[in-house]
């Protein structure tokens, strides 16, 4: 989609500012009904840098904790995870997906739906896997669609209903028969405690619960980003989260702990950020800067890279590679400052994007030999 | 695929126009600056009224954008950028006639600095005004991702200052005030002093030297759109509100004001001017109805202007109060 | 656990838009809701209303239409972080709900009961003379 075609499409505006209006509103009252909060984003950001510093460390005592439950993987990049997962899955299998931005990352549905049956279960994932787009936002995907345009697309399926409800109620029987016969359920991770090796989901839907819980095995992706020390910390973690979404407490807090478990650590482009990036590591992905940035509210997704959009997708895509028309979109921000105001781990975005027209400048330029990508955090700690 | 017009091609015309003219637009600087005329304002004082040139400039910013507008993702979209990289346009004190800016705008701009000389006269703030050291920030140098740049225009530009004795600056807008305050101490090492004329005024108010000359219960009640670096970087939102509440005034404002201001979508008008207008068009729809609405940046008020939003400058209102 | 946690934890679940019913004798009360899938909760977080249950009571709970929780007056702590850790001294294998099942990702129009119960009841242990209209006072 063209930058006039967007301008457009009011429905990107009237989703994004619908979920502001109902979530912004929550967040703000979470703040001030529980003051801990911001005490433990400023606790999450010192951790999560702490870690960012010395991956190799953390991620080896991670692997060697979780070996002592689990099937557990290395993966260098987005290639080499789906090959990894298609390995363990084979052909001709049922999968259930929890919604997870770094299967979007890695493009991991497409590559098993060449073998397998596969299903997203997030009912906004399910409306964006049906509908061929990539998410709006990353924890209401389906935002800019109207409820008569959802009853349009879910009808592909033979999903019916008149309202949000009746197509809720479909969606929930549809998939329900599809998670009691799966083989597989896979899911991201949103924090992950190193010394436990436990995995931490939260959500809303109980779709996450069932991915997890009912196939015959459990394929968890477990980025970089989301090692944290301890439980508490990853505790932490998944309460901030929630509390900036607005959702919060959030419906459920799943620890997986089952026999079928296989982990897969992905790094793609985490432990090698330039510096001036690292920042954007310690996002939690609330997204709360794609419904307060003025710019992503008018045209939304078109504004980004291939899955990480608008203040924080930028900084993202730039560390997964994944950056497209890479410095002309960074031209798009107006260097507002509002996305580092309401982030909760208050990363500098604006900076992170002046820094990205720097570097992008000299690397895309014909005339220059682009610049080498330093292991900035190696060995520091 | 995001189209926009090409972002380097922009960055060259800016840092070039900046080497040839001392500007961004590559105006003839001493057009920029005849706006003090009549005013009797020194030359020599160690304290200055520097505009940087902005609010002169956005007459002509509204011009060019009001092209690029026009011809954003048309056919001749590739066109308008090679006319943009030419070398006729390069040299580029021949922009001005070809743009055919209305004199009566570059007469509104002046005239909003000359509100604001006026109120420091009143207000007795001894300050002067040199037009040979009235210089460009550079900042869009360092909005764009050229440091480098920024540091050289900033080091040259502080080296003027200091060689002709200037101690203090006194600002008018915020990108101006965000460069001196924050950037120059860092990327130079400029000892320059630097005030918002509002911070001037409000200083004012504190001893009790200021006072509204016309009829504030006239006045309606006004909404201000913070800059974002006023607003948010900078965190001066209190200063104008202090102001007009003290002489009487009230300020009503939304959710997204201070440092939680939303932006008018001026700074992307050269890359996208079609997504700025809505931008500006949709943060005017959120402030209107609240009062009278008013902002402090040359950059806002034009963007806001190119949308027939009804914006006016603190300067303005103020200037009406009491000079 | 102090009194103020009490009313704290049944402030946050109706916040939370679970039904809250408050009984001297939990285990009784439960036997009430046959059709329903009864879990016994490990602990439960004061401030925001997450109740913590151990693994066993996973698939059967998320399958359920209608999920009740027996809260005893011990298992009450001020926030998650104390509730995690009641919960993980009970069992390795723990999990959390505080409301019913929701989706709101078709234009954020609430709907319960999205994939997990569409309805989540806490029945509390509470002091004989305590019903819902005095704690709250």
């Amino acid at each position: 989609m063209r930058i006039l075609q967007a301008l457009r499409n009011k429905s990107i505006r009237e989703g994004l500012l619908r979920s502001l209006g109902n979530l912004g509103a929550m967040v703000e009252e979470n703040l001030k009904r529980y003051p801990y909060l911001l005490e433990y984003a400023e606790e999450l950001k010192a951790a999560k840098l702490e870690v960012a510093r010395n991956y190799d460390y953390w991620l080896d005592k991670a692997v060697r904790r979780a070996e002592e439950k689990a099937s557990v993987y290395i993966a260098k990049d987005g290639e080499e995870a789906c090959r990894i997962i298609g390995d363990i899955i084979g052909r001709g299998k049922l999968i259930v997906k929890a919604k997870s931005m770094v299967s979007e990352e890695i493009g991991l549905r497409s590559y098993l739906e060449a073998e397998n049956e596969v299903w997203e279960t997030d009912l906004g994932e399910l409306i964006i896997q049906l509908s061929n787009q990539k998410p709006m936002h990353v924890i209401a995907p389906a935002v800019h669609f109207s409820e008569r345009e959802v009853i349009r697309i879910l009808g592909k399926l033979g999903i019916e209903g008149r309202n949000a409800e009746e197509l809720a109620m479909a969606v929930r029987n549809f998939l329900r028969q599809k998670f009691l016969k799966a083989d597989f359920g896979i899911s991201g991770c949103n924090a992950f405690a190193v010394e436990t090796a436990r995995i931490f989901l939260v959500e809303n839907e109980g779709n996450i619960r069932l991915t997890t819980s009912l196939p015959k095995a459990y394929i968890a992706i477990v980025s970089l980003e989301k090692l944290l020390p301890n439980d508490e910390l990853a505790l932490k973690s998944i309460i901030v989260q929630s509390a900036f979404v607005g959702t919060f407490p959030p419906s459920y807090i799943n620890i997986p702990e089952r026999d079928g478990t296989h982990i897969v650590f992905l790094d793609n482009g985490r432990s090698e950020v330039e510096e001036g990036l690292e920042e954007q590591l310690t996002c939690v992905k609330c997204g709360r800067c794609q419904l307060e940035c003025p710019v992503y509210q008018i045209i939304g997704n078109v504004w980004g890279g291939e899955t990480y959009s608008g203040p924080m997708g930028i900084g993202w895509s730039a560390i997964t590679n994944t950056l497209e028309n890479s410095y002309d979109m960074l031209f798009l921000c107006t260097l507002c400052g509002k996305c580092e105001e309401i982030c909760p781990m208050k990363i500098d975005i604006p900076r992170i994007i002046r820094h990205l027209r720097k570097t992008l400048a000299i690397s895309e330029d014909p005339h220059e030999p682009p610049p080498k990508k330093v292991k900035f955090f190696k060995n520091q700690g | 695929m995001v189209s926009l017009y090409k972002p380097r091609i922009i960055a060259d015309f800016v840092r070039e126009s900046i080497k040839k003219t001392g500007n961004p637009l590559g105006v003839q600087s001493s057009k920029l600056t005849t706006w003090h005329e009549g005013l009797k304002l020194s030359e020599r004082s160690k304290r200055l009224l520097f505009t940087g040139l902005l609010y002169q400039l956005s007459p002509y910013t509204v011009r060019i954008t009001e092209i690029l507008s026009r011809f954003e993702e048309s056919k001749v979209e590739k066109l308008v950028e090679r006319l943009i990289q030419s070398k006729t346009l390069r040299v580029i004190s021949s922009l001005a006639p070809i743009l055919k800016v209305p004199k009566e705008e570059k007469e509104y701009y002046n005239g909003i600095i000359r509100k604001i000389a006026q109120i420091l006269l009143k207000q007795k703030v001894d300050f002067g005004y040199n037009p040979g050291l009235d210089l460009y920030s550079g900042i869009l140098f360092y909005e764009i991702g050229d440091e480098e740049g920024f540091a050289e225009h900033a080091s040259r530009v502080v080296r003027i200052l200091k060689e002709k004795g200037v101690e203090e600056v006194i600002t008018i807008d915020p990108h101006t005030t965000y460069a001196f305050k924050v950037l120059y101490p860092e990327y130079t090492d400029s000892e320059i002093e630097v005030r918002t004329y509002f911070e001037l005024l409000d200083d004012g108010i504190e001893y009790g030297k200021i006072k509204p000359l016309s009829d504030v219960e006239s006045v309606a009640p006004v909404t201000l759109h913070d800059p974002c670096y006023y607003g948010r970087y900078l965190e001066l939102s209190n200063v104008p509100r202090k102001i007009l509440t003290s002489l009487g005034i009230e300020v009503i404002d939304v959710r997204n004001s201070g440092k939680l201001t939303s932006c008018c979508g001026g700074p992307v008008e050269s890359f996208s001017p079609n997504l700025s207008e809505t931008m500006a068009k949709y943060r005017a729809e959120e402030l209107k109805g609240k009062g009278c609405m008013v902002t402090m940046c040359p950059i806002c008020l034009s963007n806001f202007k190119r949308v027939r939003a009804p914006f006016i400058d603190f300067a303005e209102l103020l200037g009406g109060l009491y000079v | 656990m102090s009194e103020n946690y009490f009313k704290m934890l049944i402030e946050a679940l109706e916040r939370n838009s679970v039904e809250v019913i408050l009984s001297p004798n939990p285990k009784e009360e439960a036997k009430k809701y046959a059709g329903a899938v009864v879990g016994f909760a490990a602990s439960a977080a004061a401030d925001v209303g997450v109740i913590f249950f151990t693994g066993s009571e996973l698939k059967r709970s998320a399958l359920a239409d209608h999920h009740v929780a027996v809260v005893e007056r011990g298992a009450i702590m001020p926030d998650i972080i104390a509730a995690y850790r009641l919960a993980l001294s009970k069992s390795g294998k723990i999990l959390a709900s505080s409301s019913a099942s929701k989706t709101a990702d078709i234009e954020g129009k609430l709907v319960w009961g999205m994939h997990g119960p569409r309805k989540f009841t806490v029945i509390l242990e509470a002091e004989k003379n305590e019903d819902s209209a005095s704690v709250k006072e």
